[in-house]
C-alpha cells in the first residue's frame, strides 16, 4: 500500500465507522420504540418479572453493600484529610451523606449491576439466540422482547432505586463507622450533622438516576444479546460489549441528569 | 386438487455476496410427509426457516395455507410445530415446563397440574419416563432432549410439522428411534410432516416425497419409490454417499 492509497483511504474509513454507529443507533432506537410498545401492551409475564427482580435486584445486593461500605469509609477518610487543610473535618458526615446519596451511591450501584447484570444477562440472551432458543419462542407464537426483555427492563429499572437507596444508607454507614472508630466524631454529633444538611431532592434525584441506569443496564444487555454474533465468539462479544456500553452509557448519562437536576 | 398447504414460489434468499435460496418452488399436500434433502450449507435450514416466517425472503412468497406466515393472523390459523436441529429447549426452565410452555401462558392458559399432566402424557407419548419431567435440558442426552423438543413440537396437536435435522448428532439406534417416532407421530395424527436432513435412513423411513436443494434450487423431486431408481446422476452420487 502506498502512502496516498493510505491517505485516500482514511476517509473511507471514517466514513464507514460514522454511518456503521450512525446504524447501531438507528437499531437501538428502533429497539427501545418497540419495547416501549410491549411495555403497555398485554400479556404481562408476572413469573418472569419477578425472577428477574430476583436475579437482578436481591442477588446484587451483597456486591453492591460492600462497595458502598468501603466507598462510604473510603471518602470519609478523604474529606477528613482534606478537609483539614482549611479547618472543615466537621463537614465530614454532611460531605459522605451528600456525596454518598447524591452521586457515589447511584453511580456505583449502577457500575457494578452493570458489570454483574448486564453481562450476564447479554450472555444469557446471546446464548438463547445461538441455540436456537429464541426462535423456538417465535414458534411457539412468543415475542421474544415481550417475554425476555420487558421483565428484565422493568426489574432493572424498579430494582436499582431500592438497590442505590440501600448502598445509601450503607455508604453513610461506612462512614460513620470510619467517623465514629478513626476519627474521633461522637456517634451523635455524626448522625445529626448527617442528617442536617440533607434534603429531600438529593436523596430523590439520586434514585431517580438510579432508576435511569436500571433501564440502560437492562437495555443494552438485552440488545447485545438478542443481537449476537454466532458462537461462542459472538456470545463473548455481545457480554463485553455490553458491560462496556452501559458503564458508558451510565457515567455520560449521570453527567447529563447531574447537570438537568442541580443547574437548571 | 386441493389447495397445497405449504406453496413455495420461486424463494430467493442472499446473506451478503453468498446467493443461498435462487429461486427455490415446492407445493407441499395436506398430511403429506416431505423431506428436503441436499448437503450441508445448502439452505435447507433457510427454506424451513422462511416457511416459518422466521427469515424474510429476498423475493418469492411462501403461503401456508394460503397466507403469508409472518403474518400473524396465519399462527391462529395453522398451528405449527417444530423440532429444531439441537432440540433448542429453553434452559431456565424444568423439561415440564418446556412442553407445556404454551399451555402455562397466554389467554387460554391451564392450571398448573393440568399443564403437568399434558407434559407427562407427552413425555409418554414421545417414549420418555415420567421422571424427565423435573430435570433440566442440560441433564438430558441428545436423544432424550431431541425427544422432549418433539414433545414439545406436537403439544398443541399442530397441523403442520416441521422437523430440522432430527437425526443428527445421534447415534444409529437412538437416529432409528427418533425416526420411528417422528414416522407414527405424523401418522395419527395426520400433520403435514416437512423434514430437512440428509440421513437418507431416516429419509427413507418417514417421507412420502423427497425433493433436493443443490445449488440454491430444486434439483430433484419425486417419491420415495422413484428415489431408489432414480437416474438423476447428482442424487444417485448423494445418496451412495450416504451409505458409504
Amino acid at each position: 500500500m502506498t502512502i496516498f492509497q493510505f491517505i485516500l483511504g482514511v476517509p473511507g474509513f471514517v466514513g464507514r465507522a460514522v454511518i456503521l454507529n450512525c446504524a447501531r443507533v438507528g437499531r437501538l432506537t428502533i429497539f427501545i420504540a418497540e419495547l416501549a410498545s410491549h411495555l403497555v401492551r398485554p400479556p404481562f409475564y408476572i413469573k418472569e418479572f419477578f425472577q428477574s427482580l430476583v436475579a437482578i435486584g436481591y442477588n446484587s445486593l451483597p456486591v453492591v453493600g460492600l462497595t458502598a461500605l468501603f466507598t462510604g469509609g473510603a471518602l470519609a477518610l478523604q474529606i477528613h484529610s482534606g478537609g483539614a487543610r482549611f479547618s472543615a473535618e466537621s463537614a465530614v458526615p454532611s460531605i459522605v451523606a451528600i456525596g454518598m446519596v447524591r452521586e457515589l451511591g447511584p453511580v456505583l450501584c449502577g457500575l457494578m449491576v452493570a458489570g454483574r447484570v448486564a453481562s450476564s444477562i447479554a450472555a444469557e440472551i446471546a446464548t438463547m439466540k445461538v441455540t436456537e432458543q429464541i426462535d423456538a419462542l417465535r414458534t411457539l407464537d412468543t415475542n421474544p422482547v415481550k417475554f425476555l426483555v420487558v421483565p428484565r427492563v422493568a426489574a432493572a429499572t424498579i430494582s436499582l432505586p431500592v438497590l442505590a437507596g440501600v448502598g445509601d444508607l450503607i455508604g453513610i454507614l461506612g462512614g460513620y463507622l470510619v467517623g465514629v472508630s478513626r476519627l474521633g466524631f461522637s456517634p451523635d454529633a455524626y448522625l445529626s450533622n448527617t442528617t442536617r444538611f440533607l434534603e429531600t431532592a438529593d436523596v430523590t434525584s439520586g434514585l431517580a438516576k438510579a432508576a435511569v441506569f436500571g433501564f440502560l443496564i437492562a437495555v443494552i444487555g438485552c440488545y447485545n444479546g438478542l443481537n449476537a454474533g454466532k458462537g461462542a465468539k459472538g456470545v463473548g462479544s455481545a457480554t463485553t460489549n455490553a458491560v462496556a456500553a452501559s458503564s458508558v452509557l451510565i457515567i455520560a448519562s449521570n453527567f447529563v441528569l447531574t447537570e438537568w437536576f442541580f443547574t437548571s | 386438487m386441493d389447495q397445497p398447504d405449504i406453496e413455495i414460489s420461486d424463494l430467493r434468499k442472499s446473506f451478503g455476496r453468498n446467493d443461498v435460496l435462487r429461486g427455490v418452488s415446492l407445493n407441499i399436500q395436506k398430511g403429506e410427509s416431505f423431506a428436503l434433502i441436499g448437503g450441508s450449507g445448502v439452505g435447507k435450514s433457510v427454506v424451513l426457516k422462511c416457511i416459518l416466517g422466521l427469515i424474510k425472503p429476498d423475493a418469492g412468497q411462501v403461503l401456508v395455507r394460503g397466507s403469508n406466515p409472518a403474518g400473524r393472523r396465519t399462527r391462529d390459523e395453522a398451528k405449527i410445530g417444530m423440532l429444531f436441529q439441537g432440540g433448542a429447549l429453553f434452559d431456565s426452565m424444568p423439561v415440564w415446563q418446556n412442553i407445556s410452555f404454551r399451555q402455562l401462558r397466554g389467554s387460554n392458559r391451564l392450571q398448573k397440574s393440568q399443564a403437568r399432566a399434558v407434559a407427562l402424557n407427552l413425555l409418554g407419548r414421545v417414549g420418555l419416563e415420567a421422571d424427565v419431567a423435573d430435570r433440566y435440558p442440560s441433564e438430558l442426552s441428545g436423544g432424550m432432549q431431541k425427544r422432549a423438543s418433539l414433545a414439545r413440537a406436537i403439544a398443541e396437536d399442530p397441523d403442520i410439522i416441521l422437523f430440522d435435522e432430527p437425526t443428527t448428532g445421534l447415534d444409529p439406534i437412538r437416529a432409528s428411534m427418533i425416526s420411528e417416532l417422528i414416522r407414527n407421530i405424523v401418522k395419527e395424527s395426520g400433520a403435514t410432516a416437512v423434514t430437512i436432513t440428509h440421513d437418507m435412513v431416516c429419509v427413507r423411513r418417514i417421507a412420502d416425497r423427497i425433493a433436493m436443494l443443490h445449488e440454491g434450487v430444486i434439483k430433484w423431486s419425486g417419491s420415495a419409490e422413484a428415489l431408489e431408481t432414480t437416474e438423476n446422476p447428482f442424487l444417485r452420487e448423494f445418496v451412495r454417499s450416504s451409505f458409504a
